[in-house]
């Protein structure tokens, strides 16, 4: 074969197979190109739900600050009220001391009865507090599951 | 047997039969060439003698072949060249077998 043919038909050769070997570097390149989206689309996705609970988490932060505060408050206020009974007690320690039978009883169920709607007013808030506790303990649980 | 193909071409004239295994277009061709080629060298000079125009027709004749031999050896040498050049950047197995490497 003359040596013209034969370097033409060895370069004809390499040509097609560059060819198909940049055809095969192509179909990767797109294959690539559509992984990427679809990654790219799961990482939208994914800082989606990331935000949604990041705002829950807030929510929930802001809640529990709202309970620690009512907590205090109804603490001073049982303290105030504790205060406020052996102030009472001591009155009635004092009136016992100078009123008759009669009227002891009289005024012993009168401050009976403050007494007991103020521990009944006490004991419903404590309550509700309890259970404001109890709701926010159960959706700081949920979100740590997520 | 003979398997080559008898062509009768004219030169300036006279008829020759070529005994040829090229086909007899191509034979023509070359006839007709060679038969142009004399005739143009005739025609610059009245004096010269037909033998003579014949050896100078065939001086030409040599000189473009020649030419074109260095011609085809310089497009051989830019053919491997490039598939040198191409080589590299196929796997392997792709490489084929380099003509001339030897």
């Amino acid at each position: 074969m003359r040596p013209d043919v034969a370097a033409f038909r060895e370069l004809d050769t390499l040509v097609r197979n560059l060819s198909e070997q940049l055809a095969s570097y192509r179909r990767r390149a797109l294959s690539s190109e559509q992984r990427m989206r679809e990654l790219e689309q799961q990482l939208a996705t994914g800082a989606g739900a990331l935000q949604e609970l990041r705002g829950q988490s807030e929510t929930l932060r802001t809640a529990r600050d709202e309970a620690r505060s009512d907590a205090d408050r109804l603490s001073r206020e049982l303290v105030a009220a504790t205060g406020e009974l052996g102030r009472v007690r001591s009155a009635y320690e004092d009136i016992a001391a100078r009123s008759t039978p009669e009227g002891f009883d009289q005024e012993l169920a009168r401050e009976n009865a403050q007494l007991r709607a103020r521990l009944t007013d006490a004991r419903d808030r404590t309550t509700q507090l309890g259970e404001r506790v109890r709701f926010l303990r159960q959706q700081i649980g949920q979100g740590v599951e997520r | 047997m003979d398997q080559r193909a008898l062509v009768k071409v004219r030169i300036l004239g006279d008829d020759y039969s070529l005994r040829t295994e090229a086909s007899a277009e191509h034979t023509k061709a070359v006839a007709e060439h060679v038969d142009r080629t004399i005739r143009a060298i005739l025609s610059g000079s009245s004096t010269m003698e037909t033998q003579k125009a014949a050896i100078m027709a065939a001086l030409q004749i040599t000189d473009e072949l020649f030419k074109e031999r260095n011609a085809c050896e310089s497009l051989t040498g830019d053919l491997r060249q490039l598939a040198a050049d191409i080589r590299p950047l196929l796997p392997p197995a792709k490489r084929g077998d380099e003509v001339g490497a030897a």
